[in-house]
């Protein structure tokens, strides 16, 4: 069979298309198409020859087979150490495989290759911290994701991500309305305790430009009511774009390199449009990775770099505890064990682990911090990155992965870690509720604002 | 002033006695009930997977298991929807009371009635600390009543209203509540203020003296406010607020009690221990109301 109905070569480009795809339970019929799904050959070839650049061609060639990359595979530990999880091994047998043969591969093959790409590693680059040759397994394996999607071959949540991204330019069914709307419900819902208080939308030229997570206005809108409320005590002169407000890219998951750069491009434009000194984006690693990290190069910025200078919600806070925008009443420290969940995509891959303890150092009784062993760069992955959270079909496979997690927090006897990062947020919940190991988990936002010392007259006790 | 209320319910027996007050009402003052029941928590990616809110299982929500779950409330609440001319079932998925709140908003609802708690199974909490019923009361722009206790005083209908006040700003907004509902269903208003001495041990002249000038602020604050109301009295005593606001409204045979709601602690364990009004709703025997806003008195 060519394509299907709902498994094809085609992005998801409307909202019907979407509706329909969504209504698919289970993605049921969607993998029932994909078995039958013709690979277009000479088309992956083609793609392969256009867009395999010099350093996944070098890093093909020049691994050693040495497997010094297995040990800092999370998903081998947790895996019995099985040849499979291998991270030279996982990539050898899928890209290599279809470099080696000039894209003559069957459907078989891509579905496999799916599987591989999906379900045995999140995209974490920790890999690439122990080759000794520097090859990042998990630059290849986004690099392989693109190419499954270009062909049909991804998961159907992952497909039905983008496809938001596309019609909604959200990962979730939030309009420009919904969003607008919703920054005024939550200062009309916090301005009574604190006066005062605006979410301001579109407001050109201000300090801070605000970007979040489509979850936030869809599920836990108080989540822009405690930015608001931090902004507010800060003073920040702060705004949010009514258009380019997600930060988020499920397409870097799916590998629909198109939407990347188009939901990269939409907050751009936000940004070229209000003109802000800087942009701050919410506690979410893959948003940072996607609109900071590769979202210059997806745009194809010269510079490398967004157009206005764009950190991540950790380094506004640690500035302005720093700063003493933001004070602590030090009655009010964390006095318990505590420990942090150090993000791949922005502690890693961007090295601000020292951000975020700069800010435990503000917030928590000293001699109260665990660090989880190991930590900062050389940390494990949540379990739940690059998407896996998120897949229904691969659940088995990442509920597995959360145990090295699982492991490392008792390990560090705490019963509160912090997760200032959307997907870490979920696996740890989800490992939670899997394993019931009985911890608690919190973003920072509402851990500061319990803390604050307030000046007079800013909060209305009631 | 109830043309609508809102059921936010799980289904669940632990809201049959919110349900009953709910339709009673609504059949009463020929008002409008959406019965509002939030089917699960998203778990995963776009809300389409969430957790029950009675199994606490993951289910996958389409049309047909949302017209399951339709068809399940209307027989739940099949006497109560006989003669109920003006009553409609809203699903959702989402974090219950976030959701309770963006529906009250959204249909600019003149009372939210709900459960003190979601019965037998409460997994879909965690993550998410203090009760629904909290955070409603916190945040809802209109009054939020509710039953935990089978309403032993409530026979249908409110004749007699027992407001308590700790005299501060959101009473204020509680005292109107009371008084125009007192007005309109033609109730009796007892206006009530408990000196708290609970864990101290005082000397009987200053309680005696404390007890005269709670009195006589009651009368400086509320009285004026009521023009030709004449249907009331006031009453203060000492004691433990939550203890003292049951006992008197047992011996009264009151059927609504109205209290502000005021706590900024949303740990369910802290504020179990520091609020009056969730005490009191554990323990009524009718339905109460807190109101923590000016907007819908």
């Amino acid at each position: 069979m060519p394509q299907g109905k709902l498994c094809n070569r085609q992005p998801i480009k409307t909202d019907e298309q979407l509706k329909l795809t969504l209504s698919d339970k289970s993605g049921k019929q969607y993998y029932a198409e994909m078995k039958e799904l013709d690979v277009d050959t000479n088309a992956l070839w083609a793609t392969i020859q256009k867009t395999m650049k010099s350093r996944i061609k070098t890093w093909l060639e020049i691994c050693a087979h040495c497997g010094m990359c297995a040990d800092s595979c999370f998903l081998y530990q947790v895996n019995d150490c099985v040849p499979e999880q291998v991270p030279s091994y996982k990539i050898q047998s899928t890209l290599g495989h279809i470099v080696k043969k000039k894209g003559q591969v069957d459907n078989e093959f891509m579905r496999h290759c799916m599987k591989v790409a999906w379900s045995q590693c999140t995209c974490c680059n920790r890999c690439g911290m122990y080759c000794p040759h520097g090859i990042d397994m998990g630059v290849m394996f986004s690099y392989l994701r693109g190419l499954l999607y270009s062909q049909g071959f991804v998961p159907w949540e992952l497909k039905i991500g983008s496809g938001m991204h596309r019609v909604y330019r959200a990962q979730m069914d939030v309009t420009t309305e919904d969003w607008v709307e919703t920054c005024e419900w939550m200062a009309e819902e916090t301005e009574e305790e604190w006066p005062g208080l605006t979410i301001p939308v579109d407001k050109k030229d201000a300090d801070i430009m605000y970007t979040c997570n489509a979850r936030e206005p869809k599920h836990y809108p108080e989540d822009l009511a405690e930015a608001a409320v931090l902004f507010h005590v800060a003073g920040e002169n702060w705004t949010v774009p009514s258009e380019g407000w997600e930060q988020t890219s499920l397409s870097m998951f799916a590998g629909d390199w198109e939407c990347c750069k188009d939901n990269v491009n939409h907050v751009y434009d936000a940004i070229e449009r209000l003109n802000p000194a800087r942009v701050t984006g919410t506690e979410c690693g893959h948003a940072h990775r996607a609109t900071v990290i590769e979202g210059p190069y997806w745009a194809g910025r010269e510079d490398g770099l967004p157009p206005k200078p764009y950190i991540h919600y950790v380094e506004w806070l640690a500035e302005a505890l720093r700063e003493g925008k933001l004070k602590i009443d030090p009655a009010k420290r964390i006095k318990e064990p505590v420990t942090l969940q150090d993000s791949c995509n922005y502690v890693r891959n961007q090295g601000l682990k020292d951000v975020t303890r700069e800010i435990l150092s503000y917030i928590v009784e000293p001699g109260y911090f665990v660090e989880m062993a190991p930590n900062k760069e050389h940390n494990y992955c949540c379990g739940g990155g690059g998407g896996f959270n998120g897949i229904g079909l691969y659940r088995e496979q990442r509920n597995v992965a959360l145990r090295k997690k699982m492991d490392q927090i008792l390990d560090t006897g705490c019963k509160l870690v912090i997760a200032p990062c959307h997907n870490c947020w979920d696996a740890i919940r989800d490992l939670e509720e899997e394993y019931e190991i009985g911890i608690r988990w919190s973003f920072l936002k509402p851990l500061i604002i319990g803390m604050l010392d307030i000046p007079e007259g800013m909060r209305v006790e009631w | 002033m109830f043309n609508k209320i809102l059921l936010a319910t799980t289904g669940s027996p632990a809201s049959f006695g919110a349900a009953r007050v709910a339709f009673d009402m609504a059949k009463r003052y020929d008002s409008e009930v959406t019965i509002f029941h939030v089917v699960g928590v998203p778990t995963k990616a776009f809300s389409h997977v969430v957790n029950d809110v009675r199994t606490g299982e993951e289910v996958e929500v389409d049309e047909e298991y949302l017209s399951w779950v339709e068809e399940e409330l209307k027989t739940t609440f099949a006497k109560q929807f006989e003669g109920a001319a003006n009553a409609k079932i809203v699903l959702t998925t989402g974090v219950p009371s976030r959701e309770i709140l963006r529906e009250a908003r959204k249909a600019d609802s003149d009372l939210v009635v709900m459960a003190a708690s979601s019965g037998e199974n409460a997994s879909f909490h965690k993550g998410y600390p203090g009760s629904t019923l909290q955070k409603v009361a916190k945040a809802a722009r209109c009054p939020v009543l509710s039953v935990h206790r089978e309403s032993a005083s409530y026979w249908g209908g409110f004749s007699n209203i027992l407001f308590g006040t700790d005299f501060s700003k959101q009473a204020e907004s509680a005292f109107k509540f009371a008084l125009s509902t007192a007005r309109e269903l033609d109730c009796d208003l007892t206006i009530f203020h408990a000196l708290d001495i609970s864990g101290k041990v005082l000397d009987q002249n200053e309680i005696e003296e404390n007890l005269i000038i709670a009195r006589k602020r009651i009368r400086e604050t509320y009285v004026p406010l009521m023009g030709d109301f004449k249907n009331y009295d006031i009453e203060v005593w000492e004691g433990t607020p939550y203890v003292e606001i049951v006992k008197l409204a047992r011996e009264k045979s009151v059927d609504l009690i109205c209290l502000a709601h005021h706590t900024n602690e949303l740990d369910p364990e802290r504020a179990r221990i520091g609020s009056t009004v969730e005490q009191v709703i554990l323990r009524a025997n009718c339905p109460v109301v807190s109101v923590s806003k000016p907007d819908k008195v």
